[in-house]
């Protein structure tokens, strides 16, 4: 279910920016996510105004794991769900790590197995 | 195995036989002989049947498995020349065994004798060994032949090494005077006797006391001379008396300066254990209700402390991992940091300049890529600490090593890096990689040149240990927290279950002290 709304989302998101193309510029922004056991770097656009909670849950979806198993981190600052580019003062590029979360015991870096 | 025991009782019941024969009686009623009995019935029997006699080789003709075993350890234990200490000094090297204190007084009688041994040595050997054995055995009766000769001689058994030197010197000095003939005469009757002693108690007996006859017969030639002598070495004997009380006092009082030293040295050493009071401070009973009251399972969900510098929520859940035996969660350890540094910016001068990167750090530094200084160069900018990170005293990087937390440490200062593992682990890749860190950041964010290669690199072994398998967290914090006050590590592992409550509640309150 909440993939589909977010799918929508994404999709209004994407019209939206489509048709204020002159200042879609400022409206979004593009942000790398990487993961912390993973080469690869996803991108997503994301509108300066929403809180970075739907980013979250669509990378752990991606990842195939639930949404709190990640911390999310800019330049080693935690993110919360609640923040927004704006708050952050996200600009074009800004990366964002997704790190495992730790436990001196066994840790989920061992025990989670990606889907994707 | 046994047979090792076996002959070390024999040789210690010989032992015992061997200085204490007159009281055979107690020796045998005494519970060691008894227990020796149960133990080895065949060799207290044998023991019982020889209680009177000295040696092991007569016991031995007996029994012959106990002769052939009892021959092992000591077959020179009836020979006993342990009691004669000194005399054993003098015959077998010659000198005469003189302690410090009788130097001086003895040093006449010395010269003496050095020019007696040499040809009465062997006869004084013999003559030694003979006496002992006449003293030891037949007690009184032998005693008495000796002792009309001279006082000196009953002295000889009951006192110190002292009186023995006397009574040698005595004998020697009677040696001299003896013409060497009857020297050679009585060497050779000594001869006569030493083949004997291997055989039996009685012949030995006799010839011991046809040969101290030989020598009451010398005596009796030499009244006159022997009273003066024996006045000196009395004199002597007193002098050294004095001399040794004087001694006496010198080692009590020198023992009294010793206790009074040792005394006012400890009180130095224990200085520094009282010092770090604070952070063993014991919580109060409403702190610790209320970090009990965290921990109860109703609060799981309830999120009980943000801490809105870093963003970090703590839940009851979270706050768990403080609970004994459990293991924590970067949460905890994250937002302990912060509360580290916010309780250094608040009093800057009581807590050394300290950097505390959060526990990701290494991990996005090292990862499975290697080295990568880029991912973290953002971490450190001016702008985002207010501080640069080379100004620092101390920086403290948590390493989450899967199933462990460890602690490297920069130390700025003194141009270290250190290790800390709980569990005494070592890993040179770790300290490596900082240098270098330390290195790249220097160069990028204030054009400076580190020389990285010239610091120590320490990877700590004298440091409390984690003796279970879940408080390697715990001990990390508290590395971390010592080392920022400037203190040494010292509390262990019984301090952990404190250290986790005090934790908690600085977390609770959102403060550390």
């Amino acid at each position: 279910m909440s993939t589909t709304t977010k799918v929508y989302e994404r999709r209004k998101v994407k019209k939206e920016g489509a048709k204020r193309n002159v200042a879609s510029e400022s409206a979004h922004v593009t942000l790398n996510v990487k993961g912390q056991d993973e080469e690869e770097v996803r991108v997503f656009k994301v509108r300066r105004k929403t809180k970075l909670i739907k980013l979250m849950q669509y990378y752990s979806d991606m990842r195939g794991v639930e949404w709190n198993t990640f911390r999310f981190l800019l330049d080693g600052s935690r993110i919360r769900e609640y923040h927004t580019p704006d708050d952050l003062e996200l600009k074009d590029g800004d990366e964002i790590d997704a790190m495992l979360y730790q436990e001196s015991g066994f840790g989920p870096s061992s025990s989670i197995i990606f889907r994707v | 195995m046994g047979a090792v025991a076996i002959n070390g009782k024999r040789s210690e019941e010989s032992f015992n036989f061997n200085f204490s024969p007159p009281s055979t009686n107690p020796l045998r009623n005494s519970p060691y002989f008894q227990a020796s009995k149960k133990r080895r019935f065949s060799f207290g029997m044998s023991d019982e049947d020889s209680g009177k006699t000295q040696t092991a080789s007569s016991s031995s003709s007996k029994n012959p498995t106990v002769s052939r075993i009892s021959r092992y350890p000591d077959a020179k234990a009836p020979l006993r020349r342990e009691i004669h200490a000194p005399s054993r000094g003098v015959l077998r090297y010659g000198k005469a065994k003189s302690n410090g204190y009788c130097e001086k007084d003895g040093n006449f009688f010395l010269r003496k004798y050095d020019d007696a041994k040499r040809t009465a040595l062997e006869a004084l050997r013999f003559v030694k060994r003979d006496k002992e054995f006449v003293d030891l055995l037949s007690d009184d009766g032998e005693k008495e032949a000796v002792s009309e000769d001279s006082s000196v001689e009953e002295i000889e058994v009951v006192d110190c090494d002292d009186d023995d030197e006397d009574e040698e010197k005595f004998v020697e000095v009677k040696k001299k005077k003896k013409k060497k003939k009857k020297e050679k005469d009585s060497s050779s009757s000594h001869g006569g006797v030493t083949t004997d002693v291997k055989k039996g108690n009685n012949l030995r007996v006799d010839d011991t006391s046809s040969m101290l006859d030989s020598l009451s017969l010398d005596r009796d030639a030499n009244d006159a001379s022997s009273l003066e002598a024996y006045k000196k070495l009395m004199q002597s004997a007193e002098r050294r008396n004095s001399k040794l009380e004087a001694l006496g006092f010198e080692i009590l009082l020198n023992e009294k300066k010793l206790s009074q030293l040792r005394q006012s040295r400890p009180k130095p050493v224990e200085k520094p254990v009282e010092v770090p009071r604070e952070p063993f401070i014991p919580l109060t009973e409403e702190e610790e209700a209320e970090v009990y009251r965290a921990f109860s399972g109703r609060n799981r969900r309830k999120v009980l402390a943000t801490h809105e510098n870093s963003n970090i929520d703590i839940s009851g859940e979270t706050l768990q991992c403080l609970t004994p035996s459990s293991w924590l969660n970067d949460e905890v350890i994250n937002v302990y940091l912060e509360l580290l540094k916010e309780r250094e910016t608040r009093e800057p001068k009581k807590y050394l300049k300290c950097h505390f990167f959060n526990t990701f750090f290494y991990k996005k530094l090292v990862s499975d890529s290697g080295y990568n200084f880029k991912a973290v160069r953002r971490w450190t900018t001016q702008r985002k600490l207010g501080y640069a990170l080379i100004d620092c005293d101390m920086i403290f990087v948590p390493v989450h090593r899967g199933v462990h937390w460890t602690l490297a440490v920069i130390n700025n200062r003194d141009s270290k890096l250190l290790y800390l593992d709980s569990l005494n682990g070592v890993d040179p890749m770790i300290l490596n990689a900082l240098a270098k860190y330390m290195d790249d950041e220097a160069k990028e964010k204030s054009g400076k040149n580190i020389d990285v290669n010239s610091w120590d690199m320490e990877f700590v072994e004298d440091l409390p240990q984690q003796k279970n398998g879940y408080d390697c967290g715990m001990f990390m914090l508290k590395y971390i927290d010592f080392f920022s006050r400037g203190l040494g590590l010292c509390f262990s592992q019984e301090h952990m279950p404190y250290f986790r409550l005090r934790t908690a509640k600085e977390i609770l309150r959102l403060r550390a002290d």
